[in-house]
């Protein structure tokens, strides 16, 4: 498959200038910015997730904790009530709270509230605050770094002209098993997304972080350009798995860059596998184009079992298949793994 | 596939049980597919479908009946017996009343969120629509390449005497697992209205033992 990738470094400068501030607190900061682009037959599937950010609206340390409530260090950035929570028509967004340092870093939160200096978070149910440095308990200088950034949704994230009828099938494993259908969409019709069971405007109805979607092509050959900010935090999300046997996941990678996939610490279980699928082919409802299996002694291995965890690359805006093998229980794993760019 | 609930069918004269049924939750599976099919969607969406007295009352609860051998919906879809709701996210095997117990034809009702008729604007746009039913699991002898119906009901019970309505198509079949359809081709355009014309039948044992306290009756005025 081809993917276009090409990161511009528009934000360089920025990036140099971030590093030299104190964090203390910080509004606005640029990150390195650049694009994806993958071309969707006509008519046609492809599996995709998004490899970059929205840019940050907020960059900070954390003074405390309380709770799920994380209250800011330095000088208050004296943001309006609730000015992080979606109130549509005028706020549009919903906001996340991404941990950048620390043992927790890459976890992310819904923001649900927010006062002048704090922000209120939903976690996934397997995640925690705990771990989660702060100034107040570690001392001055060592509370753990956090950053305020919008959900990517259907409007911000598909700006590519796209014909009526496409639609974005979201993938959110809610059941046990294995090829697993959508849980829901959203459909592109005169200008607009809507979510296709409730028929409910979804322009900026919320796209999880990491997970994969399908991008269904209602008309002519398209090229989709994802357009955002690097990620500069680790990879994390939770691989769930709702009952014994095995389960799907649908997953991307957070990076603008191809990656090894034996490098991304993707591996959990024997003959976990990871299934691909050729979006450069024609049709809906496609079948997996290769699939890889885990191996606790040679890692990654294709079909003919040779080892590809140094040869095989994680394409930026490419989505895949985790099929996490079944270990007798339902269970969660976090998948968490250092951008290649990010490496000391 | 783990069978939670038998209901035996009584047919004793002193206590009548109208229902027979055999309910399955798929939820106890350990590894199963699903399919997404898509009545609905932002371009072409399955409208009017109504009530009993042709009315667009919203709140219609709705599911799919799947022709699990494919040998035809028995008596067409027209004359299924009474039965007690499943949870949502499950279904059973309807019965209909010519003594042949439960048939094949399967009733699935979808999970929650996704169990009743609203309007909906937009392209096409009209009351009463059939949107998705997301998620539904190829188990409990429900496979690709079956032959499904809609159906819809009136009232939120299938007791007897209620009503429903039942609406099928050559498209409408099953998908392979994993798969997301629509039937864009098949509701594109005005849809015609279609009323729950239907009622739900008693099983035909009831009426044995309907019939027999019937005939007590007479037997009992007769020795008077």
């Amino acid at each position: 498959m081809k993917t276009s990738c090409f990161v511009q470094t528009l934000g360089v400068l920025a990036l140099l200038g971030l590093s030299s501030q104190s964090l203390a607190q910080t509004t606005a900061a640029s990150d390195p910015v650049g694009f994806v682009t993958v071309n969707v037959p006509a008519n046609s599937d492809a599996v995709l997730a998004v490899p970059l950010s929205r840019a940050s609206v907020f960059k900070g340390v954390i003074q405390s904790i309380s709770g799920n409530t994380i209250t800011v260090a330095g000088t208050s950035p004296a943001w309006t009530t609730n000015q992080f929570v979606q109130a549509l028509p005028g706020q549009v967004n919903t906001y996340a709270v991404q941990i950048a340092s620390g043992t927790k870093e890459g976890m992310t939160g819904k923001v649900t509230a927010n006062a002048a200096n704090s922000v209120t978070i939903q976690l996934d149910p397997a995640e925690d605050l705990s771990g989660v440095q702060t100034e107040a308990v570690n001392g001055a200088g060592n509370g753990d770094h956090i950053d305020i950034l919008p959900y990517w949704t259907p409007a911000s994230l598909i700006t590519s002209a796209v014909s009526n009828g496409s639609q974005i099938l979201l993938l959110e494993a809610t059941t046990a098993g294995i090829n697993l259908s959508s849980s829901g969409s959203f459909g592109f019709d005169s200008g607009a997304w809507v979510d296709e069971n409730t028929f409910e405007a979804a322009d900026h109805a919320p796209l999880a972080f990491g997970r994969a979607f399908i991008f269904r092509n209602g008309g002519a050959s398209v090229g989709i350009s994802m357009a955002g900010s690097v990620p500069m935090t680790k990879h994390r999300i939770i691989i769930r798995s709702f009952g014994a046997g095995d389960q799907d996941v649908a997953v991307g990678f957070s990076s603008p860059v191809p990656t090894r996939i034996g490098s991304v610490g993707l591996s959990f279980t024997e003959d976990d596998q990871l299934l691909v699928f050729d979006n450069t082919a024609s049709g809906q409802n496609k079948s997996a184009s290769q699939v890889l299996y885990y191996t606790t002694g040679d890692g990654w291995v294709d079909e003919t079992f040779s080892p590809v965890g140094t040869s095989f690359m994680l394409q930026p805006g490419q989505g895949y298949i985790f099929r996490k093998k079944g270990t007798g229980a339902a269970g969660t794993f976090v998948w968490t793994a250092l951008q290649s760019y990010l490496a000391p | 596939m783990r069978r939670l609930a038998q209901i035996e069918f009584n047919n004793s004269m002193h206590k009548a049980s109208l229902f027979s049924a055999v309910v399955f939750l798929f939820a106890a599976i350990s590894a199963q597919a699903t399919v997404t099919l898509q009545f609905s969607t932002a371009s072409a969406k399955l409208t009017n479908i109504q009530n009993a007295a042709g009315t667009a009352a919203g709140g219609l609860r709705w599911g799919i009946v799947v022709d699990t051998t494919n040998n035809g919906f028995d008596a067409n879809g027209l004359n299924y017996d009474g039965f007690t709701f499943p949870a949502a996210g499950s279904g059973l095997f309807l019965s209909k009343g010519d003594g042949s117990a439960t048939t094949d034809d399967f009733f699935y009702f979808a999970a929650t969120g996704n169990t009743t008729l609203a309007s909906a604007g937009g392209t096409d746009s009209g009351t009463n629509v059939i949107s998705q039913l997301a998620g539904l699991p190829l188990s409990g002898g429900v496979t690709a390449g079956d032959q499904f119906a809609l159906i819809w009901f009136d009232t939120t019970t299938a007791n007897v005497g209620d009503k429903y309505g039942f609406y099928t198509d050559p498209s409408f079949v099953i998908p392979n697992d994993g798969n997301t359809v629509n039937f864009n081709s098949t509701v594109l355009g005005p849809d015609p209205v279609r009323l729950a014309s239907n009622t739900f039948g008693v099983p035909e044992p009831s009426r044995v033992a309907f019939f027999a306290l019937g005939l007590l009756g007479f037997l009992a005025r007769r020795r008077r």
